[in-house]
């Protein structure tokens, strides 16, 4: 087997660190030490006070009666407090909010492992190989997020009428699968982040780009992997202008569209609206939370060579 | 390549195959569970659909029961119902185009025009006419057929209208020692309502702690309507709006904003009259659900303006387009669902003023707790004093014109946000209108041109609409 | 060339296109296919439902012949946005990851809660945004007050507006911005770390001379998908301000909406979304031109 790339160039040295003063830097270590993860954890809560006042806010409303959600200075705890709009969400005798939780995780489901695996196949090219019209293809992945949505979907709309495929979840599974430039360009940059000596000693022992890719490239990118998995699954599960358009069957839609009806032009039902997010929200932070072991990095690259 | 990498390989496309499989067979499971019925040989099946709140779904739901029982069993039509969730124009317009409706379908009143000029929906006078099958008229309010025509013609139906009033605070009225007025011929003179705004707005230095009045955008209209102007002029050939005494309407209305009586419209007015901080705002029915148990409120007219009293109300409208399986079928289901049954089911929801009056005025609609004057909503769609409460507003590309440059686009927002001064949004919006009729040569012929250019009109010579 | 090297070529653009092939069709078949057919009807005038009749170039004309003010308008609005949202929004980014990229107790949860934001309905960011940034009974004003300052009234002001949506967008999607910084971080060298610290380099140091090199792959694409995104924003500023006040936050996007949606003029809106295209394609090749001098690859 022949070694192509002739795109390699050796690793970069990292820009030589600025000279300091030895000995303040130690003193000032030492002090960092104590009060770095006290400033961390200050800085932390601050940060998360803020980013959750609307998840609170959400959380609360979805206790409230319908008269009590908007108000003008919000109470943070409802009262009287009521389980009516968790009650009215999932038996309202119009919408089977159950089942529409469950077509929205099998449909994630299948997106996150597909379009895993779809990227990172891409990715790999793009990071790796070099041949023609690769970076006029990469050109294209691009290209194709300059267009808005909204217009692409008369075309498809027909398209997908002809093929008999509208009232079915494909609209909804298989483009996010297999035509994700965002997945595609995030794996792509932090494949090219990977040192290529270890692809080089690979190639030298005869591995296959296909076997370097699935043996070093994969298990490297662990954090990436999992990012990704979890804004994919924020992506698919909160997707409401897909579901939305292609299905008008009530026992396919999903969560998004089953809280839309909530909502209105002339009116909104916060309380059953909040109560819907809420539960929305729930498997998004189970995955996040679970997915997270990932991101910081557990063995650390350093370990592999 | 090593076998390693192959079996990888394979691995990885075995196990993605399987989802793939277990994908389809998800989707299959899916139709499987769907909405076909399954109904007894024989019958005709109609599909129907809507948007609207799970509220509404349900409502729609009783409705079709109460349709069933009342004829359509008997006729062997069976009504498939599809709720559609949000207000998503794109989505009904995806599916006229692709002929992917349902064979019955509720819209907004001004997408009509298009769908009819297109030929994209049925003309249904002849059918409304028919002797055994069609309407009786004499039973329904005038809007149930003028409010949707077009020229003249009819292409849908409202059987329930959304009214328009001015829901206020009973405890700020009574504290500020007024009381409103019960009907739409009872309705404050301008002069009265000035009086009773700044009565009831209360300022602390140049901030507002209470606000008198709360209205949307779409009042100018009917604004303008009041003060004895029309839309537009010779034969639709150019723009109206153009009396002094339209502008100083309008800029007496919009001072209220610009003196700090009513709220700008980025201020959401729920909070306010739940509150208790709003006296008056001007909303459509369904909003009683979301007011505030600790508020007591009603619901009252617009005041009279120079001329008359007034409203504008805006509607959902039945259409049944030209790629229903069985139309006769369809206006037939339409027809039940306009029947006395399921207005009744509609009226006592109070989701919208029955078109078919007797049950409009049955203590169906008007016997709840709240609003007591619920005859304040039903009145919307008569006429008062001879003259129609409710806003006659042109359609089609002008009356699209017409409500872009007046109602809902910048020109709209700037008035109302107080950037703009009424004299300059009213030249603007009528450069604009005069801009749209000058560039397609339009005037009151047009419309009907439209209408036999897209194969709309079966039958040119029948109209059902009242005079 | 040989025959030999000819071979190879060949191999090797086929082994490359076997790893890109999946993505690049699914993308040709569903995003840029769906794509042609705009570029034939803003060539026309078009409701969406009938058939669509030529026009030539007018819908272009009418864009650049100043007949729709809002054209121009609502581009600039969207370029304020973009400068305004998506430097600080990086940035942001990257702190938030420096901050909780460590092994400390309780940051599982403290990341959990930085990325809620960008998951919450759209809906409750809308009515807490409107609240909080509210003239009379919002937090912020109530907080400036405390110091003795008068805050605007933030959503009633165009300028002001256009900072507030903004400020809610940074906070929205900080949580997004977040992660990615977070997965990118974890590609450098903790060798190289040790060794600038055995070196003497100071935290700062070590940040710019060590991590941010390593960094820019990741901040670029950042830099790149959220322009394009910030070019297209429109949920945000539909639950916030819905243009206002007067055309203060009325964005491309939005006006692209209007046109097709309301006003059904779809030949005119697919115009709109060419002249985009055009607009996005000039900034990223910009973009790509200017990373060659700051973005550092292996």
């Amino acid at each position: 087997m022949t070694i192509e790339d002739t795109r390699e160039k050796k690793l970069a040295p990292p820009r030589s660190p600025a000279p300091v003063d030895d000995r303040g830097e130690v003193r000032r270590r030492r002090v960092g030490r104590i009060a770095g993860p006290t400033a961390t954890y200050v800085g932390c809560v601050i940060v998360a006070l803020i980013a959750i006042a609307p998840f609170l806010w959400m959380l609360s409303s979805s206790f409230k009666e319908p008269g009590d959600v908007i108000s003008l200075t919000p109470r943070l705890l409802p009262s009287p407090f009521t389980f009516e709009n968790y009650e009215y969400l999932v038996n309202n005798g119009v919408l089977p909010f159950i089942r529409f939780l469950g077509n929205s995780a099998y449909i994630t489901v299948l997106v996150i492992i597909g379009r895993l695996m779809v990227c990172a196949l891409g990715a790999y090219g793009f990071a790796r190989l070099q041949f023609r019209g690769r970076d006029a293809a990469f050109g294209l992945l691009l290209a194709s997020l300059m267009i808005p949505d909204m217009l692409m979907v008369l075309p498809l709309y027909s398209a997908y009428v002809k093929a008999g495929l509208i009232d079915t979840h494909f609209p909804l599974i298989v483009p996010p699968i297999v035509a994700n430039t965002f997945g595609t360009f995030l794996l792509r940059q932090f494949f090219m982040t990977i040192p290529k000596e270890y692809d080089e000693a690979a190639l030298v022992d005869g591995a296959s780009h296909f076997r370097i890719f699935v043996s070093i490239i994969l298990p490297l990118s662990k954090p990436a992997l999992a990012t990704l998995a979890v804004l994919t699954f924020v992506n698919v599960w909160n997707d409401f202008f897909g579901p939305l358009v292609y299905l008008s069957d009530v026992n396919k839609f999903t969560v998004p569209v089953g809280l839309a009806f909530f909502q209105t032009q002339d009116s909104t039902q916060y309380g059953p609206l909040m109560a819907g997010a809420t539960l929305a929200i729930i498997p998004t932070v189970l995955v996040f939370v679970f997915a997270q072991k990932y991101f910081t990095r557990g063995i650390s690259m350093t370990g592999i060579k | 390549m090593t076998s390693g990498s192959l079996f990888t390989r394979r691995r990885l496309l075995q196990s993605g195959l399987g989802l793939a499989a277990a994908g389809v067979a998800g989707t299959s499971l899916a139709a499987c569970g769907g909405s076909s019925s399954g109904s007894p040989a024989g019958w005709t099946e109609v599909t129907f659909s809507s948007v609207g709140d799970p509220t509404t779904q349900k409502m729609f739901k009783d409705m079709i029961a109460a349709a069933q029982k009342e004829s359509l069993d008997a006729h062997k039509i069976k009504i498939v119902w599809k709720p559609a969730p949000g207000d998503d124009w794109a989505s009904v317009m995806l599916q006229f185009a692709s002929g992917t409706t349902a064979d019955l379908q509720r819209i907004d009143d001004d997408r009509v025009y298009d769908l009819a000029t297109s030929g994209k929906i049925l003309q249904l006078d002849k059918m409304m006419q028919d002797s055994t099958n069609g309407f009786d008229l004499t039973k329904y309010s005038p809007t149930f057929t003028t409010k949707v025509a077009v020229e003249g013609y009819q292409f849908s139906i409202t059987p329930g209208m959304s009214a328009n009033a001015l829901y206020y605070n009973k405890k700020l009225f009574s504290d500020a020692g007024l009381t409103a007025p019960t009907s739409w011929a009872d309705a404050w003179s301008w002069d009265e309502f000035d009086d009773a705004v700044k009565k009831l707005t209360k300022k602390s230095g140049n901030k507002t702690d209470t606000y008198g009045l709360q209205y949307a955008v779409n009042t100018i209209q009917a604004t303008a309507y009041g003060a004895g102007d029309t839309a537009l002029y010779n034969n639709q050939t150019e723009c109206g709006y153009g009396k002094p005494e339209t502008l100083d309407a309008i800029d007496k209305q919009i001072s209220y904003i610009r003196e700090g009586y009513a709220p700008t419209i980025d201020v959401e007015y729920l909070p306010l009259f739940n509150g208790g901080k709003l006296a008056m705002t001007w909303q459509a029915m369904d909003i009683s659900a979301q007011i505030s148990k600790d508020v007591d409120w009603d619901v009252m007219p617009w005041p009279k303006t120079p001329l008359f009293a007034m409203t504008k109300n805006y509607a959902r409208t039945w259409v049944i387009p030209k790629t229903a399986k069985d139309p006769q079928a369809a206006f037939l289901a339409m027809k039940a669902l306009c029947g006395k049954a399921a207005s009744e089911v509609m009226a006592k929801a109070q989701f919208a003023v029955p078109a078919l009056t007797e049950v409009a005025k049955s203590a169906a609609f008007t016997d709840h707790p709240r609003p007591k004057t619920a005859n304040v909503w039903a009145e919307a769609l008569g006429n008062v004093a001879g003259k129609p409460v409710d806003v006659p507003f042109p359609r089609g590309p002008i009356g699209t014109a017409l409500a872009d440059s007046f109602v809902e686009g910048t020109n709209a927002n700037n008035l109302v946000s107080g950037k703009l001064a009424t004299a300059d949004y009213l030249k603007r919006g009528r450069d604009a209108v005069n801009a749209e009729i000058k560039k397609r040569g339009w005037n009151g012929d047009k419309g009907k041109e439209l209408l036999e250019k897209g194969g709309a009109l079966t039958d040119p010579d029948l109209k059902v609409a009242a005079k | 060339m040989t025959a030999q090297q000819t071979v190879t070529a060949r191999r090797r653009n086929l082994r490359g296109w076997m790893f890109i092939g999946p993505v690049v069709t699914g993308t040709l078949l569903f995003n840029v296919i769906p794509v042609l057919p705009t570029l034939v009807t803003s060539f026309t005038d078009w409701d969406g439902l009938a058939a669509p009749k030529f026009t030539g170039v007018s819908n272009y004309k009418e864009m650049f012949s100043g007949q729709d003010p809002l054209f121009g308008k609502s581009l600039i609005n969207t370029a304020i946005y973009t400068i305004g949202y998506v430097p600080v929004g990086i940035i942001i980014g990257i702190a938030l990851a420096l901050l909780v990229n460590n092994r400390l107790r309780g940051m599982a949860v403290i990341r959990a809660l930085i990325f809620l934001p960008y998951v919450t309905s759209l809906v409750a960011v809308g009515v807490i945004s409107r609240w909080v940034f509210s003239d009379q009974y919002g937090v912020i004003n109530a907080v400036l007050a405390s110091f003795g300052i008068t805050g605007p009234h933030w959503l009633g002001e165009p300028s002001s507006a256009m900072a507030a949506v903004i400020v809610t967008a940074i906070w929205a999607n900080m949580g997004f911005n977040m992660v990615i910084v977070l997965a990118g971080l974890q590609g450098v060298p903790e060798t190289l770390i040790e060794a600038a610290t055995l070196d003497g380099a100071g935290r700062f140091s070590r940040f710019f001379h060590v991590t941010l090199p390593f960094l820019t792959p990741t901040i670029f694409m950042l830099l790149i998908l959220q322009t394009i995104g910030s070019f297209q924003v429109f949920a945000l500023i539909l639950v916030m301000t819905g243009g206002g006040p007067g055309d203060g936050t009325y964005v491309y996007i939005y006006h692209l909406w209007y046109e097709a949606f309301s006003l059904r003029r779809m030949g005119y809106a697919s115009a709109l979304a060419i002249v985009l295209f055009a607009v996005l394609l000039a900034v990223t090749w910009i973009q790509n031109r200017l990373s060659k001098r700051w973005v550092f690859y292996q």
